[in-house]
């Protein structure tokens, strides 16, 4: 019932315990500062620039709107703060922050696929990023010991992703971000080739069916309806947009779990009269010409987007006025 | 509490401090101690199902002593030996079968009605392992082969070892319990060695089961999506999963034993290594397997019977090892896959090899094909329902998708993949054929640091259960 060696064991654990510390300190410190896509999104909130009016949020769908002139502001007075891949829960946490910041700020565009009500960046194994939301937000999906650790540490933050590390993908942020900043008319037409139409199957089923789960839609529904509290207790305007898809998309989508959304999200506006509900999901006015691959838009379909968002807003307005 | 948590990095050097520097004065001591510590891990999890765990070991506890004082009556003998056997049984059935067994009923003659029929309990984790464990006792006692212990908490403490006590070794009260009896004195090499191991277990499951896991987690639970490829890698990434997954948590319990002075059995000796099939099951979770060939096969009369009546006995024994683990007809299914897999075997009379044999490069062919065999087992084992084996056996073969396959999964993520696959390869073929003789200190020391690079840069931290546990 003896330990032996136990200067010799204690010795060597602390030579391990050190190595340990040290090899931590090198890689917080290496990966200290190095911003992440939610530190340039959360950047944009901060930028001192109170003429917002309109802000749009949401995932790539709604990023690749970029900064179109809608309900006939400038483009100055609007933003996209949206960011690929979010889901409904991390889109609270930013509406949250820009209603806080934004003090000019009016109107939310809120991009909402039907598949987002079945969907989490946990499931999808995409817990980094909802770590990256921690700095500023102070929660997060996953509030467990080991996750609040890692999101305080630099290293996990950026996913331990050493390729971040490198000069090409701070180069590759940067001009992201200045093509964001200066939106330019680039219109593409859609690729007709057989491997397009095999990546929108693809596309279709990874949002549809892949990355969907029914037994996320009632907790998302009730993130959805924070969402709309918080911006009508702010005295601001939401704006719901389902955004239009490539006919490919439709062939293809998983139409059984489309059509649980979209009875929800129906069931959830006609109880929010104050959000103006703008659905584009299978709208006519979209043909192939409109979309740079399955499902988002090029700059021809961004005008058409523009367009049928500013008349369904001017149109709901006339309606609720009366 | 699982053994990668932060709760466990917290748990392990305070019950380590405390059981060699505060407990150490005598055995009695370190064994309550012992047990507050299982209990306290065990009951991180739900303290409400401590109750059942204390109930079992004091059955079988309370089995083996009125053994031994009827032990000139061979008839009340028995009957102790079986009212314990029933009453053990009955409670793995109910937690864990009951609901099963109504459901396929239900399924059959009530149209799938079964709503106001079924329990719905949680399964309590481990149920199977620390049941099984607790019976061998009582079974060996009534045997004749074991000394029945008066010593309550020893015994307790032996059912509930905290290393082993959710997913095993399944360990026989031969060999552990007088552990518990004796006096412990570890040195320096025990506990290095210890927790070298426990660190490799940990590298196993934390940086090549969990990341596999996302490959396979993609394609299994959503299959009607995927055919040819993705099915073909699924399978094969699980194949290497559940063994990283289970050799890693054995590694740990190992390991974990090893440095509070105790020796549990190896469990895993390089499977996927084997020759045959009966070969593959003498080198994969050995301690299930031996535990099926003393309890359940040799009883049934084991090889010392008719030809028809041994093959029987064969089938029966893994149907029931499938059954034992997971209430689901693939589990049933997987089993009886190996015990025809094996009537098979001994029909041709394919020879039976030993495990000790060193590798040789015309072992190759044998080794493949019975990998192939066991990956298609897998595959079976892993599917969610019945459905989706049709499913997969009907569709692997049909390559009308891309290599990888899988719209989440980068190609990068699959190279690191197939490099894992690699690694743990070469570490068991290594321990096969060149590993015999010991390895340098220095080398030792850099493999330390490497796995414990590899695990901070590339393990998954987000707390992933093993697959064991829901056995």
């Amino acid at each position: 019932m003896r330990l032996n060696n136990k200067h010799r064991f204690c010795v060597e654990i602390a030579a391990v315990a050190l190595f340990i510390a040290v090899m931590i300190f090198v890689l917080e410190l290496l990966f200290c500062g190095v911003p992440t896509r939610i530190d340039y999104l959360y950047a944009g909130i901060h930028q001192s620039n109170d003429n917002i009016e309109l802000a749009i949020v949401g995932n790539s769908h709604a990023g690749a709107i970029g900064k179109p002139s809608l309900l006939g502001l400038r483009r100055d007075c609007v933003e996209n703060y949206s960011v690929g891949g979010q889901d409904l829960f991390h889109i609270y946490l930013v509406v949250d922050e820009l209603i806080k910041c934004k003090k000019a700020l009016k109107y939310i565009v809120l991009f909402v696929d039907y598949d987002m009500l079945g969907y989490s960046l946990i499931e999808t194994n995409q817990r980094y990023t909802d770590r990256e939301y921690y700095k500023y937000a102070d929660t997060m999906q996953d509030m467990s010991l080991a996750n609040r650790l890692m999101a305080t540490s630099n290293f996990f933050r950026c996913n331990r992703e050493f390729s971040m590390l490198t000069k090409k993908y701070k180069q590759v942020e940067e001009e992201k971000t200045s093509k964001r900043e200066k939106y330019e008319d680039n219109y593409i037409p859609i690729a007709t080739t057989d491997d397009a139409g095999e990546a929108c199957k693809r596309r279709a089923l990874e949002m549809t069916s892949i990355k969907f789960r029914s037994s996320l839609v009632e907790e998302n529904k009730l993130i959805l309806q924070h969402i709309i509290d918080l911006v009508s207790s702010s005295d601001m305007t939401l704006i719901l947009v389902v955004p239009p898809k490539r006919q490919c998309f439709y062939d293809y989508a998983d139409s059984a779990n489309s059509q649980i959304s979209k009875c929800e999200l129906y069931k959830m506006m006609k109880s929010n009269s104050n959000v103006c509900f703008v659905d584009m999901y299978e709208n006519q006015n979209f043909c192939d010409d409109d979309f740079v691959d399955a499902d988002h838009p090029n700059s021809q379909g961004v005008d058409k987007i523009g367009l049928i968002i500013t008349n369904e807003y001017f149109n709901d307005k006339y309606k609720r006025s009366f | 509490m699982l053994f990668n948590s932060i709760e466990f990095f917290i748990f392990l050097p305070i019950v380590f401090v405390l059981y060699w520097f505060v407990f150490n004065k005598n055995v009695k001591r370190q064994n309550v101690f012992i047990l507050v510590a299982s209990y306290t891990f065990y009951g991180w999890w739900n303290w409400r199902f401590l109750i059942l765990i204390a109930f079992t070991s004091f059955c079988s506890w309370l089995s083996g002593f009125l053994i031994e004082e009827y032990r000139g009556d061979y008839r009340k003998a028995k009957c102790i030996n079986a009212a314990n056997i029933i009453v053990n049984l009955l409670i793995l059935g109910v937690f864990k079968y009951y609901d099963f067994f109504i459901q396929s009923f239900a399924d059959v003659f009530l149209g799938g009605k079964a709503d106001g029929l079924l329990l719905r309990i949680i399964l309590p984790v481990g149920i199977s392992f620390y049941t099984f464990q607790a019976l061998s006792y009582s079974i060996d006692v009534y045997r004749n082969k074991l000394q029945p212990t008066k010593d309550v908490i020893q015994f307790f403490a032996f059912v509930a070892f905290f290393p082993q006590l959710v997913a095993g070794p399944i360990e026989r009260a031969t060999n552990l319990l007088p552990q518990f009896a004796r006096a412990r004195i570890v040195n320096y090499e025990q506990i290095t060695s210890g927790l070298r191991q426990a660190l490799w277990g940990l590298f196993k499951k934390m940086v090549i089961a969990d990341n596999l896991a996302v490959y396979v987690n993609l394609v299994f639970n959503d299959v009607e999506n995927y055919s040819g490829f993705p099915l073909i890698w699924a399978a094969i990434f699980f194949t290497f999963q559940i063994y990283a997954d289970f050799s890693g948590y054995s590694d740990i319990a190992i390991g974990t034993a090893r440095i509070f002075g105790f020796d549990l059995m190896t469990n895993f000796r390089q499977p996927y290594l084997s020759r045959s099939i009966k070969e593959f099951w003498n080198r994969w979770h050995i301690s299930l397997s031996s535990w099926f060939r003393d309890y359940v096969y040799i009883p049934l009369g084991g090889n010392r019977v008719s030809y028809v009546r041994h093959c029987a006995n064969l089938f029966i024994t893994f149907t029931i090892s499938g059954l034992w683990h997971g209430a689901n007809w693939t589990f049933v299914i997987w089993g009886a896959y190996y015990g025809v897999l094996l009537i098979l075997e001994k029909l041709f009379c394919l020879k039976s090899y030993k495990i000790d044999d060193s590798f040789k490069i015309n072992h190759l062919p044998k080794v493949v094909c019975t990998f192939v065999i066991v990956v298609f087992g897998w595959a079976l084992f892993r599917a969610n329902t019945l459905s989706d084996v049709w499913y997969i056996y009907g569709n692997i073969f049909k390559f009308n998708s891309g290599i990888i396959g899988v719209p989440l999964v980068s190609v990068k993520t699959f190279i690191m993949m197939l490099l894992f696959i690699w690694l743990l390869f070469t570490v068991d073929f290594c321990k096969q054929i060149v590993l015999k003789r010991e390895m340098k200190k220095i080398w030792r020391v850099l493999l330390v640091f490497l796995q414990i690079v590899g695990i901070y840069t590339l393990g998954v931290f987000e707390e992933q259960s093993f697959i064991y546990f829901q056995f």
